[in-house]
């Protein structure tokens, strides 16, 4: 009997083979506050069934340290709701190998003592800096090619890696060709957490799962598009590290240009991973590179300066910890993109994030095209008659539509009206955690929502173009915002249409 | 709560206006569905349980219709919101008749009209299932699927297998609407506790030479869909019924004795002894918290939390849905083949 029958239409066309999972980086932060939750909420849910965790780290564990380690994870994170028996089932699953990343005898022990379950998944939680021996090591010790399978099923030995995947072009590339070297393209899986939230999810949903707005996505109706990552925390204890990202790579190279994607991509054939993926790298190749001469036209860079953030004071950013004084690092960017493709020609996309921003905020506003023939009173005077289509990513997650209705009366004075919808209102359940989705996927080898090496290298292909104009121009061109307010006054030079203006914080 | 006498539906809708904007601050009039809940008067039942488990989480408009009143229809409205996160609520609008003398209340003419027409309509059906009720016939186009739990009435008055073969019959006179069994969604975890048990390629061979299983725990009818789900899957055909459970014949024209012991609820917890026609034996055995334990015979036990769903979520996923189930339907459709001298 080669099909078990009894599995047939049971919904667990999810459940992945059997599988171990060796985490690098098995004591840090990530683990604790992600991997490990994310984990044992599907072991828990039963989507996972048949496993091994092994945690890999510098640090002189056993595995009995290890497994204590992490039942006090799952102590603290469910409490009186933790299910003792399963506890113990779980932890019983768990080992421990202590060995440096560079030492050849951690991977030996792989080797050796996890030779079952066959199939293997690798989780990098380290630290961008230990990628690359880890990799060599998985690749000398012969541990990045699938096992031989005992039966007639394939083995499968997958790789997840953190972002972020370098730091410009060059290393962006640099990285690709280090794991090209050891792993094939579809064993690697670049995770963006960002893509496993629920609501990105479902701004595809959104455009292929109705009928109504694909006719009108296109030039022929859209003005422009906006997508705002907006929040109110400062950098807080990420000082150091925000001083060498800064928000274009932190935010705008991952979030922002994956949402520009969801919104600007052309329907896939099928749900296949690689369908949805290169009509994703298709939007980022066609972006228009910024030159030297178009910086300033089309980019706009800030720094947030003292202010008030929900009734508080708040240090300016070169006060913050970890932070140089004469810092020129950018905590705002805004852009002004422009598609070169058919649909999307004359349309610009504006992106825009900032840290110590008026309001914590994150959507997608498709502003329409005014009607082509302005029949009504007073609307010839109103800017306001144009149609916006809101999705609403983070907070209230929904969507909103804004219209044009009649005022009751003798007139025909029109005003704006707003269809709203809510998922809040329509669905009261608590999404899965991005990470849960995402590690799902991984072990079922759905890449859809993870980041393919082009899709990387065309998006760091747009970013490195601004990065190299910014550093010849050094601080020139960065300007100061006050906390609490919508950015510095010259992000609004981007915006020059009729239309066109900031949807305000 | 107001209470409307006498009954309209324009006054009703005015009415649940009112109490919406009374109860929720945001006052939203989101709703995703309908449910219509027919149940007799002072009976226990899971109506408020499962409403309770679905509140804050799917908003609908309710409408309770209750049977066993004297004097003549009646109705009040009501609503009642739970906050979503800081900003949203998600709420119920209610709808409360109680049908009386006059038998007014219970009629589709009277609330039909308070159906919210652009979302599904579900209903829930908890009043007696045999005979096979005519409001189902008379609904066919206005529901969307009905809910019936089979064994809620189950004992001593109903026999499960009777409602089962007019289940097979309703399908077969092409009615459009589908059911869906709650007891049937109560068996889920045995189900994939059994498709798992079987799942390693040295037990799914022993798939073909199953001699027996006992079933400790459960209803009837979840017994019943357990059987017939495993003949359906398992290309069993069903001969007979015996006192203590049925006999069926697998492809090999060989016998497979199926019995039911000791019903408890799932909850409870169960087991699920296979007896192999080598004479190895393989289990499945749930304890109270929902962790049941799969034993094979030359394997480590194995672990797993399957636990058994409840009324409040089994209703949240129907309600997610219109699709019907095809592995109820197929089952259902196992025991319409059963031959009618074993109702002799």
């Amino acid at each position: 009997m080669d099909e078990n029958p009894l599995l047939f239409g049971l919904d667990l066309a999810r459940e992945p083979a059997p599988f171990t999972i060796v985490i690098f980086g098995a004591s840090g932060d990530l683990t604790r506050r992600k991997l490990i939750p994310a984990l044992f909420s599907l072991f828990r849910h039963g989507f996972i069934v048949n496993f091994k965790i092994a945690g890999f780290s510098r640090r002189n564990w056993s595995d009995e340290k290890f497994r204590e380690e992490i039942s006090a994870i799952l102590e603290q994170t469910y409490r009186d709701r933790l299910n003792q028996e399963l506890k113990e089932a779980f932890l019983h699953k768990i080992s421990y190998i202590s060995s440096p990343f560079e030492a050849g005898e951690g991977y030996r022990r792989i080797k050796e003592n996890y030779s079952e379950p066959a199939n293997k998944i690798y989780y990098l939680a380290t630290p961008p800096s230990e990628y690359e021996v880890i990799i060599d090591q998985l690749g000398e010790a012969g541990l990045a090619r699938p096992q031989a399978a005992g039966s007639n099923r394939a083995c499968f030995t997958r790789l997840i890696i953190e972002k972020p995947f370098g730091r410009d072009l060059e290393s962006a590339r640099a990285l690709n060709r280090k794991l090209a070297s050891v792993f094939k393209e579809e064993q690697v899986y670049r995770i963006d957490h960002y893509l496993g939230k629920e609501t990105v999810q479902n701004v595809m949903v959104f455009r292929f799962g109705n009928g109504v707005f694909e006719p009108i996505w296109n030039n022929r109706y859209i003005d422009h598009v906006q997508i705002t990552m907006a929040e109110t925390l400062g950098v807080g204890s990420r000082g150091g590290y925000y001083e060498k990202a800064g928000a274009l790579k932190d935010i705008v190279q991952n979030h922002l240009l994956q949402l520009l994607c969801l919104v600007a991509m052309e329907p896939p054939n099928d749900l296949d991973p690689d369908s949805i993926r290169n009509e994703k790298v298709k939007v980022l190749k066609s972006i228009r590179p910024v030159t030297e001469e178009r910086i300033r036209s089309e980019t706009s860079r800030g720094q947030y300066l003292a202010g008030i953030i929900d009734g508080k004071k708040v240090a300016a950013y070169r006060e913050e910890p970890g932070v140089s004084e004469d810092s020129v690092t950018e905590t705002f960017v805004a852009l002004r993109l422009a598609l070169d493709s058919w649909r999307w020609a004359g349309v610009p996309f504006f992106l825009r994030t900032g840290k110590r921003l008026a309001r914590r905020t994150t959507e997608i506003s498709i502003r329409l095209k005014r009607p082509p023939h302005l029949l009504f009173e007073g609307s010839e005077i109103s800017s306001s008659l144009a149609n916006t289509l809101i999705m609403r990513i983070q907070p209230n997650e929904g969507m909103m539509l804004n219209f044009n209705s009649k005022i009751p009366g003798f007139t025909t004075e029109m005003r704006p009206v707003n269809m709203d919808f809510s998922y809040g209102s329509s669905f009261g359940d608590e999404p899965p955690e991005a990470y849960e989705r995402l590690l799902i996927d991984a072990m079922l080898g759905d890449s859809t929502l993870y980041t393919r090496s082009d899709e990387i290298e065309a998006a760091w292909s747009y970013i490195t173009g601004i990065l190299s104009a910014w550093t010849e121009s050094e601080g020139d061109g960065l300007f100061f915002y006050p906390a609490g307010s919508s950015g510095p006054e010259e992000a609004k030079n981007l915006l020059n249409g009729p239309e066109q203006r900031w949807r305000k914080l | 709560m107001t209470r409307l006498d006498p009954i309209s539906p324009t006054q009703i809708e005015k009415e649940i206006q009112k109490e919406l904007s009374a109860v929720s601050a945001a006052f939203t009039r989101a709703g995703l569905f309908n449910l219509i809940i027919f149940k007799q008067a002072s009976q226990k039942n899971p109506v408020e349980a499962s409403l309770n488990y679905l509140l804050g989480k799917r908003p609908a408009r309710i409408i309770h219709i209750e049977s066993g009143f004297s004097g003549p229809s009646r109705a009040h409205v009501s609503a009642r919101c739970y906050p979503y996160r800081k900003d949203s609520e998600v709420c119920f609008q209610e709808i409360h008749i109680r049908n009386g003398a006059d038998n007014i209340g219970r009629d589709p003419g009277f609330w039909s009209p308070l159906i919210i027409r652009e979302i599904p309509v579900y209903i829930w059906w908890l009043e007696p299932l045999i005979p096979f009720p005519e409001l189902f016939r008379k609904t066919d186009e206005t529901a969307d699927r009905f809910l019936i739990y089979s064994s809620y009435n189950e004992e001593p008055a109903e026999n499960p297998l009777s409602i089962f073969r007019s289940l097979c019959a309703w399908g077969d006179r092409g009615y459009g609407t589908s059911f869906s069994d709650f007891s049937w969604h109560r068996i889920l975890p045995l189900r994939i506790g059994t498709a798992r048990l079987f799942d390693p390629v040295a037990e799914r061979i022993m798939l073909t030479e199953i001699a027996s299983l006992c079933l400790s725990g459960g209803s009837s009818s979840e017994a019943l869909l357990y059987s017939f789900w495993l003949a359906a899957r398992l290309g069993w055909e069903a001969r007979e019924i015996e006192t203590d459970g049925l006999s069926f014949r697998d492809s090999g024209r060989k016998t497979v004795k199926v019995r039911h012991e000791k019903k408890t609820p799932l909850e409870n917890g169960y087991m699920i002894e296979f007896e192999i026609r080598d004479g190895k034996k393989l289990s499945l055995r749930s304890k109270k918290e929902g962790c049941v334990t799969l034993t094979r015979p030359d394997s480590e036990c194995q672990t797993m939390r399957l636990p058994v769903p409840g009324p409040g979520e089994i209703l949240l996923k129907e309600v997610d849905s219109l699709k019907a189930d095809l592995l109820f339907y197929e089952a259902i459709k196992a025991t319409g083949k059963l031959p009618n001298e074993a109702f002799a």
